[in-house]
């Protein structure tokens, strides 16, 4: 059974279900804590210390949202908080998450099982589903967008074919390590860089060697570093 | 007699999924160079002095199940280049097998990504 984006799922939903149920507000927009619902995280804020400037703030995720990256912005720091912060759904801007994400769905919808291609290939776990939903989110979204495959090992498969000299590939394995390779650059000055990329270092940021590897390819794209 | 390959000879590999190849960039995709999850080889096909219309038969005859989309051509120097070895094994009649593949992954995707982008991406005309 599937569901609308941003309504409940109920209990026992599949993994896609609750994925698909999640709020489907733009990305980058601020979401005063007030105006969340039932459905959205559970922020609740306290002082530490009434004599202290510090305060804590508890934020409760509902199912729907794991794997989101949130950061809790306070807008201005008062005695009373509460009004005040807001939860800001990463920096990304609106661009082409959202249709990466429904790709990325799509391929988990595929190949959760092995042998989904009748040739023997490995299921993709939901931990390679995470971790590449962590990074398309982590991306700078003035990226391009990347074409989103299943590989034989089950791997998420993200391909930057930024043109055809240009190109980076990033694999998101069953256990969540990246590894990655780009070429770039004109005959005269072909560069190539590779490497892996541990699960723990993506968060909310693109890990730095994704980020150079992409502003490499955009800069012999465009043609100023041939 | 065994087959001999030349460097200079045409190699392809034939691609029955759209995931594959980018048909706006024209380029095969590194996974289109990705070997089966227990396989130590790739499998593509010695096409070099075939016309088109055969090179097309031989690619369709390979797995009658599925429809053949494009292929991606290699020069058989392009696959020694990327530390690879070819096995012209002729089993079934022009097939070889790619072997030599790098243990470590990310040396292994380095690979595809140099194959992909050597490979000269050929859609399959429309009837």
């Amino acid at each position: 059974m599937r569901h609308r984006p941003g309504r409940i799922p109920p209990r026992g939903a599949s993994f896609l279900d609750r994925q698909r149920a999640k709020p489907s507000r733009p990305r980058g927009q601020i979401i005063p804590i007030h105006s969340l619902d039932a459905s959205e995280p559970r922020v609740t804020t306290g002082e530490a210390d009434a004599s202290s400037p510090s305060a804590f703030v508890s934020v409760d995720l509902p199912d729907a949202w794991q794997g989101q990256e949130l950061r809790v912005m306070v807008e201005r720091h008062e005695r009373s908080i509460a009004d005040k912060l807001m939860l800001v759904r990463t920096h990304q801007a609106e661009s082409w998450f959202s249709e990466a994400e429904a790709e990325l769905l799509d391929a988990y919808e595929t190949a959760s099982t092995d042998n989904w291609d009748d040739e023997g290939s490995d299921a993709m776990t939901k931990r390679a589903w995470n971790v590449a939903h962590r990074l398309l989110r982590a991306i700078d979204a003035t990226a391009p967008k990347p074409e989103i495959g299943i590989g034989r090992r089950g791997q998420v498969m993200l391909d930057w074919l930024i043109s055809d000299r240009n190109t980076l590939t990033v694999e998101v394995h069953s256990d969540g390590h990246c590894v990655y390779a780009a070429l770039y650059g004109g005959p005269a000055s072909r560069g190539s860089m590779r490497g892996v990329i541990d699960e723990a270092e993506v968060t909310a940021n693109a890990p730095d060697d994704l980020e150079l590897a992409l502003a490499r390819l955009n800069r012999h794209a465009n043609g100023s570093d041939r | 007699m065994a087959r001999i390959v030349n460097d200079s000879d045409r190699l392809s590999r034939y691609l029955f999924n759209k995931g594959d190849f980018s048909r706006p960039v024209g380029k095969a995709k590194p996974r289109a160079f990705e070997r089966p999850p227990k396989d130590n080889d790739l499998s593509m096909f010695h096409t070099e002095g075939l016309d088109e219309p055969n090179v097309w038969t031989l690619g369709a005859s390979t797995r009658a199940d599925q429809t053949l989309k494009a292929r991606a051509d290699l020069r058989a120097d392009d696959v020694a280049t990327a530390g690879l070895t070819i096995d012209p094994n002729d089993d079934p009649p022009r097939h070889v097998s790619i072997l030599g593949w790098p243990s470590s992954e990310e040396d292994e995707l380095q690979v595809r990504v140099r194959l992909a982008d050597a490979a000269t991406l050929v859609l399959r005309p429309t009837a």
